[in-house]
């Protein structure tokens, strides 16, 4: 797995030579190709252009991809009519800490199951993984019960708390960690390092790489879920963007212009850490083909 | 630190013991962790699926009666069928498309990275983003419909028309799917080793022989590992359903995840939604097993 994550920066040598002989069906595929992905981005631009419309220019023949005239209100009239800032907070805090103590608990336990050996290792990495296996709509009804037993309900620990450890991250951390020679930490070790300092100051720094594209991972999928807020989140104010925006469309589902600036708002930060970290969110994605 | 190293030599406790001790106190907290919010809620869930229970009142039980209801429940029919329908229409297309796109784009050419990002944009779009511009895109009078409107005569009806609406929820999920399993193919094509082509141009082997007795032989794990995956992912599909159609028009696009939602949160029924949740668990564990058999096998390198 590790080398698969390796080579994807790599270009093969081997496809360098099919430069030479283009021949009229390779151009003609290439062509395609690059007009299909003119195509694909389409609906991106579609949101960014009508969110800057008056309403009724969006369905306005023939088709305008400039707005005339611009309209940046929609964005201020969107955010009056529902509070986009506080679910855009909501949705902050929420994917923040997720993600921190993903991060955390993914390296900590990969650690452990990586680099120690004790009675009932094995049967718990097993249980652990297994995990995996369960669709969350398998367990909502039951996590629903105890989440509302501990009065987390309309609560940013409700929101995080049942996030806060991946099987996959563990498992992700797991291999990585198996890599890391012995020798770094037994050279801790004589330094007089405790073992939960290796922990904190060799595993952690050598474990970037993984840990950014686990942290970007659990961050895109807490900002993204809808099923688990929509579940025990009844409050407006502890909306997170994701429901929020469901919300704000089943109540204004006409209001096309505000809604394309809302869902533009709610797009915003991922599509910059997405424009810095493309890297990763692709490395993510090989590795996420274990994952399922 | 030393205070606990001290500590634990005066218990008598040798290094190999407080060694296996640290290890077991870094994995303790994902274990009781997984306890609560995995086993404990999947065992829970097999308990409520033999009884009658909605939040207002204690749980009765009913045996086998929340599955005998799944067998005569039209409508739970209804959801599997266009369950399966939206994972088979979604898989087909979405592999086929993201195979021949990473076969171009692991080529080098001018504009490769930028083609590439392109395709693997709407990956980052939340679910809720997406339906809620297709929708748009889907008004009879929307942007797909007018760039129709000069080659088909009558337009579309799309999500609000029964016929349609299924394959615009297809559409859109292949649209945002296909960046992801492309980008596996890729890594699997990349997994190939140059020595094969470079043997097989040797032995004289043109380009399209390579492809057939090389590439698509060597990709075979990399396809089923995607198929399975897609087919995991597609099967638990919401949020498409619940933000854009709500399940409509008349259940023509409601699928079981929806339906297991409906029931447990609005229509009160936790006991029916847990029995169908059990089910649609063991079809997942299968496939889960299936694709842990795949990895496996990938693990195996080809040199």
């Amino acid at each position: 797995m590790a080398s698969a994550v390796a080579q994807t920066k790599n270009d093969q040598p081997h496809q360098a030579r099919n430069w030479a002989v283009l021949s009229p069906s390779k151009f003609l595929a290439y062509l395609m190709v690059a007009l299909g992905a003119i195509v694909f981005f389409l609906p991106v631009l579609y949101m960014l252009s009508s969110s800057l419309k008056q309403s009724n220019d969006i369905f306005k023949i023939p088709f305008q991809w400039i707005p005339s005239p611009f309209v940046p209100e929609n964005y201020t009239d969107a955010m009056k009519i529902a509070p986009f800032g506080r679910y855009f907070l909501n949705s902050l805090i929420v994917g923040v800490c997720t993600t921190l103590l993903n991060v955390f608990f993914a390296a900590l336990t990969g650690y452990g199951f990586a680099k120690y050996s004790f009675w009932g290792k094995n049967f718990l990495f097993i249980a652990i993984l297994s995990t995996l296996m369960i669709p969350f709509q398998a367990i909502m009804v039951p996590l629903f019960i105890i989440v509302r037993g501990f009065g987390w309900l309309n609560t940013y620990l409700g929101l995080v708390i049942p996030w806060a450890i991946s099987a996959f991250g563990v498992f992700l951390m797991r291999q990585f960690i198996l890599s890391i020679p012995n020798e770094l930490l037994d050279a801790a070790r004589i330094d007089g390092d405790s073992e939960f300092g290796i922990f904190w100051h060799v595993i952690l720094p050598l474990s970037k790489p993984p840990l950014v594209t686990l942290a970007i991972f659990t961050f895109l999928d807490s900002w993204n879920n809808l099923l688990w807020p929509l579940i025990i989140i009844t409050k407006p104010e502890m909306r997170t963007v994701s429901l929020g925006l469901t919300e704000f469309q089943t109540l204004h589902g006409t209001a096309y212009n505000l809604l394309m600036a809302g869902s533009t708002i709610a797009t915003i930060p991922i599509l910059i850490s997405f424009i810095f970290l493309q890297r990763y969110f692709i490395r993510g994605v090989v590795l996420s083909g274990l994952k399922g | 630190m030393t205070i606990t190293t001290a500590a634990l030599k005066k218990k008598g406790l040798n290094i190999y013991t407080k060694q296996r001790l640290w290890g077991f106190s870094f994995v303790l907290p994902a274990f009781i962790f997984f306890a609560i919010f995995a086993f404990y809620p999947m065992i829970s869930a097999f308990f409520i699926s033999f009884t009658d229970y909605n939040l207002m009142n204690d749980p009765k039980y009913v045996g086998l009666e929340n599955y005998a209801r799944m067998l005569s429940d039209a409508r739970f029919k209804i959801m599997i069928n266009n369950t399966l329908g939206f994972v088979m229409g979604s898989t087909i297309p979405t592999i086929l498309l993201s195979l021949g796109l990473a076969l171009v784009l692991q080529r080098k050419f001018i504009g490769r990275d930028l083609v590439r990002t392109l395709y693997f944009l709407p990956i980052v779009f939340s679910g809720v983003v997406v339906s809620i511009v297709w929708r748009l895109l889907y008004h009879p009078f929307g942007l797909i419909n007018t760039l129709l409107s000069p080659i088909i005569q009558d337009s579309p009806r799309w999500i609000t028309s029964g016929d349609t609406a299924p394959w615009a929820l297809i559409i859109l999920n292949v649209w945002q799917s296909v960046g992801f399993y492309m980008v596996i193919f890729i890594a699997g094509l990349q997994n190939i080793p140059d020595d094969f082509y470079d043997a097989a141009r040797v032995d004289g082997a043109n380009p399209t022989q390579s492809f057939w007795y090389i590439t698509l032989p060597l990709l075979k794990p990399t396809t089923l590992l995607v198929v399975v995956i897609s087919i995991i992912n597609f099967f638990q599909t919401f949020t498409y359903q619940y933000v854009m159609t709500k399940g409509g028009p008349s259940d023509a696009t409601n699928v079981i995840s929806l339906y297991i939602y409906l029931n447990a949160f609005q229509y009160q029924y936790m006991g029916y939604a847990s029995a169908m949740s059990i089910i649609m668990f063991i079809f997942i564990m299968i496939l889960t097993l299936i694709q842990f058999w795949f990895v496996r096998t990938e693990d195996i390198t080809y040199v």
